[in-house]
């Protein structure tokens, strides 16, 4: 670089505490910002090469070195928290390296390494009266959730998030699940500027080194309810006293079309009683759910569906009754060229909905399994696939199924027929 | 006829008499000093014996809670709220206010009240020994508490944002240090030979750190701290793990000090570990000069499988060549024997070990009493463990601990050395009570002092001998079921859980202590002087 002429290269090297082991040869440089081209103080450097892997920072002019390094190649790497390295294919990385060549004979010319300072968003979220709501969960998404970071505030209310790639943002915030609410109108998840309708949430939008300070909002409330009933076991194996050591899991499952609510989803912990097989889910917002009971049993574990629509009154005397339910046998079908342990699993997600839950899962490498203990209800067919692999098509009695998914009912299901494209991993 | 129906009269009343006399309770939870209302405060109404899950509710915006159709009996009611403490009692802060209640049947308990102190905060900013600074710094508010006979620092953690400025919330009001070091990630910490570890202000060590006085609801600023190099050793060595199945298991590392009377930073080591569990060749890196006991744990999904101990001299320079052999977690057998037929019924008893000096370990038995009297703990790792026992029988006592026939009544501690172990715990129903009164300055609410019945040397180390209790509000107290043997009793105004057990904090008392002897006889009285909040 063109300020670093030799003079300030000798001072560098003899006023940093150069950090020394093995060779005798020093890696110096610089990191600055892009686009201003000021140093960055206090980067973390790290030098990765066939020895140990060697750490320092820079200093207040952005500088750092590293000396004792013996001949090879290296790789220097900068990361400092609130700043992107360069984009690859528009995705911003945490942090920016380069090669660096050791050759004992040769000066090595000093590592200019450049950073772009993140955009900011910082603000408070306020309960209506106007005081500050300390530990609120604040995310920070983008519309296609590529980027998506959560925080929680302070006791002023306060969050702050930094280092985050240039883009729109919707801002949203929920109180964490409070079990023993007993007043209706209750905290709900609120977006920036404080609607809980997604789609009247206004974006922040942030470039490079830009702040958006005051993103303050008002958390808003709404009606909740209550929906109770009992959980009754149809089943060869388990019966209520629950006793086994593995707890039922009980999912309340929105059919929220709100493409921003990582909440949708929510562990009804302990919900159920063990005893009795009552349970109780308070805060529901009104609206279409689903609940899904999943009871370790029968090898794996059984699974409990039923459908729900919440009005502004309290749910009572809802049934899940759990069936052992039917195995969907899954064969694979694996044409030359591809490869049987692509698959990682396979998966029913109920039908519907936005964000499905998976039902079973299968192991990879073999040809024949069963996903077991499915209940009666319609599903989608998902398959996880080991990187660069794909599917060519699900079949169900020679009927393809990956658009339209499977019914799956009482008697014994047709096996599914997954058939593994045979385009070779890049 | 006329007594059939008089019968069928009274089965109507008595089926009506549950709602009819039944109390309902209201109460208001409010900020002390302020008298602003605490809304969202968790209140629950714990009946007398406990509940698995006792009814629960929240306050309303204006502080208010209520509960009713609540059956007679003698209730708990408890109150927590985020961010609020309870009053500043034996050096620490709970996170509930409590509060008893008895209800005879149709009562009206209008306003209860009840008051939380809101937690403190603490915020500044980390440099670096050049004045640059530190993003992401990991940052510690350590407070001293007592556990197993040792002092420690249990940390509350938090990282600073990318200006490297921290801010900690909602603490406990008490006495802290606030520690920092670089953020985590990257290469291992202390791999350069450095340790960065830095007590607030600026210290090296928690000897030169400067605590910090933290009251309910302070708020403290610009508490920046910057960074120190300190020369620090890496530890080399080899774990031998004759366990099978040791692909399958983590090993972890920790480094005690030697001297149980330090105290004690239990927050997470920042020195960087490598482990290759091929060859069991670790690294330590960042360790600090010092004398400590080195604890290689084997973990797997069932718990502790083994553990090794080893002592470590770090001086100057690095250290090379130790050696850990990691020992089976064993079974330990612990036999109930029960003294001249005692009435106790055993099902009713709880049994428990403690890990002592070297760890922190609390087992459970994993197979309960068989009809021999006898308990099973599986995986106790290698260690010196005390037996505990609770149980509804305020009489009884433990009178020995016998290990291979073998009194260790002293200590009340046992040695597990990967060998199944079998102890023998000698009960006895029914032994002599301590009937007491705790003099000094007669002010009101000494019910919440704590009057603690202390063995005297050589029995200091034996837990089993230990009593607490509060006096009442004319100051009596009563210990029963007391092993005979020669004791003190000491009464605080204030003191920190378990901290009677650390012979550090309890040299500067010892002369408060009143020496009591008990022999065997039913019954022995003593006075005591209450030691104040600030008496040394």
């Amino acid at each position: 670089m063109s300020f670093l002429t030799p003079l300030l290269t000798v001072a560098l090297l003899t006023s940093l505490p150069a950090t020394s082991q093995g060779g005798s040869s020093v890696i110096e440089g610089v990191v600055t910002q892009a686009g201003t081209g000021e140093p960055i103080p206090g980067t973390r450097i790290i030098l990765y090469g066939s020895g140990p892997a060697r750490e320092t920072r820079t200093d207040e002019r952005g500088r750092f070195a590293i000396a004792g390094v013996s001949q090879g190649h290296y790789n220097v790497s900068a990361q400092r928290e609130g700043y992107l390295g360069a984009g690859i294919d528009g995705k911003f990385q945490l942090s920016v390296s380069a090669p660096v060549n050791v050759d004992e004979r040769q000066p090595i010319a000093p590592v200019t390494l450049t950073l772009a300072m993140g955009g900011v968003i910082s603000g408070r979220v306020l309960d209506p009266a106007g005081r500050p709501l300390p530990n609120t969960n604040v995310e920070v998404l983008t519309p296609n959730s590529r980027e998506r970071r959560t925080s929680g505030t302070n006791d002023r209310g306060e969050f702050r998030f930094a280092g985050l790639a240039p883009g729109q943002y919707v801002v949203a915030a929920s109180q964490p699940t409070r079990p023993n609410a007993s007043v209706r109108d209750t905290y709900v998840r609120t977006y920036y500027p404080g609607t809980i309708e997604s789609s009247r949430a206004v974006p922040v939008t942030v470039t490079f080194g830009s702040e958006v300070p005051g993103i303050d909002f008002t958390m808003q409330t709404s009606i909740v309810v209550s929906v109770s009933g009992r959980v009754i076991f149809d089943l060869p194996d388990v019966q209520f006293p629950y006793t086994a050591r593995l707890q039922p899991t009980l999912l309340l499952h929105s059919f929220d079309p709100d493409p921003f609510n990582t909440e949708a989803t929510r562990n009804a912990v302990r919900a159920v009683d063990t005893s009795n097989g009552q349970f109780e889910i308070r805060g529901v917002r009104p609206g279409p759910h689903e609940l899904v009971i999943s009871v370790p049993g029968g090898g794996s574990a059984y699974i409990g569906r039923k459908r729900i629509n919440a009005s502004s009154q309290d749910l009572k005397d809802v049934t899940i009754v759990v069936r052992p339910g039917v195995d969907v046998p899954v064969h694979v079908v694996a044409p030359t060229g591809s490869n049987i342990t692509a698959v990682r699993n396979v998966e029913l997600r109920i039908k519907d909905s936005p964000r499905p839950i998976g039902i079973a899962g299968a192991t990879a490498g073999t040809e024949s399994f069963s996903i077991q203990h499915v209940p009666a209800g319609e599903y989608d067919v998902s398959v996880t696939m080991a990187p660069g692999t794909s599917v060519a098509d699900i079949q169900q009695a020679g009927r393809s199924v990956l658009k339209e998914g499977i019914v799956v009912g009482e008697e014994p299901s047709e096996p599914l027929r997954l058939i593994l494209d045979s385009a070779k991993p890049k | 006829m006329g007594t059939l129906s008089q019968f069928v009269m009274f089965i109507l009343v008595a089926a009506q008499a549950v709602p009819l006399d039944t109390s309902s309770i209201t109460g208001i939870v409010s900020r002390s000093g302020t008298a602003e209302p605490l809304d969202l405060a968790v209140v629950s109404l714990i009946p007398a014996g406990g509940a698995a899950a006792p009814p629960s509710v929240e306050t309303d915006s204006t502080g208010r809670f209520s509960f009713r159709n609540v059956p007679p009996g003698r209730y708990a009611i408890s109150v927590r709220r985020e961010g609020y403490f309870g009053p500043l009692r034996h050096g620490a802060s709970a996170p509930l206010v409590t509060r008893q209640i008895t209800l005879t049947g149709q009562q009206s308990i209008p306003d209860l009240q009840f008051n939380m102190f809101p937690g403190a905060s603490v915020s500044g900013r980390i440099f670096d020994e050049r004045g640059v600074p530190v993003p992401g710094a990991q940052v510690y508010a350590l407070r001293i508490t007592y556990d197993r006979g040792r002092r420690f620092l249990s940390p509350i953690p938090r990282r600073a944002d990318e200006r490297g400025e921290y801010r900690l919330f909602s603490l406990p009001p008490g006495q802290y240090y606030i520690r920092a070091d670089v953020a985590p990630g990257g290469v291992a910490t202390g791999s350069d030979g450095m340790s960065r570890t830095t007590y607030f202000p600026n210290a090296a060590d928690l000897d030169t750190a400067q605590p910090v006085v933290l009251t309910a609801g302070a708020e403290r600023t610009a508490l920046d701290i910057g960074l120190r190099a300190t020369a620090a050793a890496t530890i080399k060595g080899k774990v031998i793990n004759n366990l099978s199945d040791y692909k399958n298991q983590s090993v972890g590392f920790t480094l005690l000090p030697h001297d149980p009377h330090i105290l004690m930073d239990n927050s997470p080591s920042p020195a960087g570990r490598k482990f290759n569990p091929e060859t069991g060749d670790f690294e330590l890196f960042g360790v600090k000069p010092g004398s400590y006991e080195l604890v290689a744990t084997a973990n797997t999904s069932r718990g502790v499988v083994g553990e090794g101990h080893v002592p470590v001299e770090v001086g100057g320079g690095d250290v090379n060549g130790i050696t850990v052999a990691i020992s089976p977690s064993v079974d330990v057998k612990l036999r109930l024997v029960m003294e001249s037929g005692a009435a106790i019924d055993t099902r009713k008893l709880e049994l428990f070990l403690e890990q002592r000096e070297r760890g922190t370990l609390r087992l459970r038995p994993s197979q309960g009493l068989d009809s021999n009297g006898v308990v099973t703990f599986s995986n106790v790792p290698p260690s010196m463990w005390s037996p505990m026992i609770l149980g509804p029988y305020p009489d009884a006592y433990v009178s020995d601990v016998r290990q291979r026939g073998k009194s260790v009544f002293n200590d009340g501690l046992f040695r597990v050395e990967g060998e199944p172990e079998s102890v023998d715990l000698i009960i006895q129903p029914k032994g002599p009570a301590i009937d007491g009164i705790v003099r000094g300055a007669a002010r009101s609410g000494i019910e919440t002092a704590r009057v603690v019945l202390v063995p005297q040397p050589p029995r200091r180390k034996n837990v089993l001998l230990y009593q607490v209790t509060n006096p009442d509000a004319a100051g009596h107290f009563r210990f029963t079921g007391v092993a005979p043997g020669q004791y003190k009793i000491f009464a605080w105004e204030s003191v920190p859980t378990n901290a009677w057990e650390n012979a550090e904090f309890m040299a500067p008392f010892e002369g408060f202590g009143r020496p009591v002897s008990i022999a065997g006889g039913d019954v022995a009285n003593s006075t005591v002087d209450l030691i104040g909040e600030n008496q040394r």
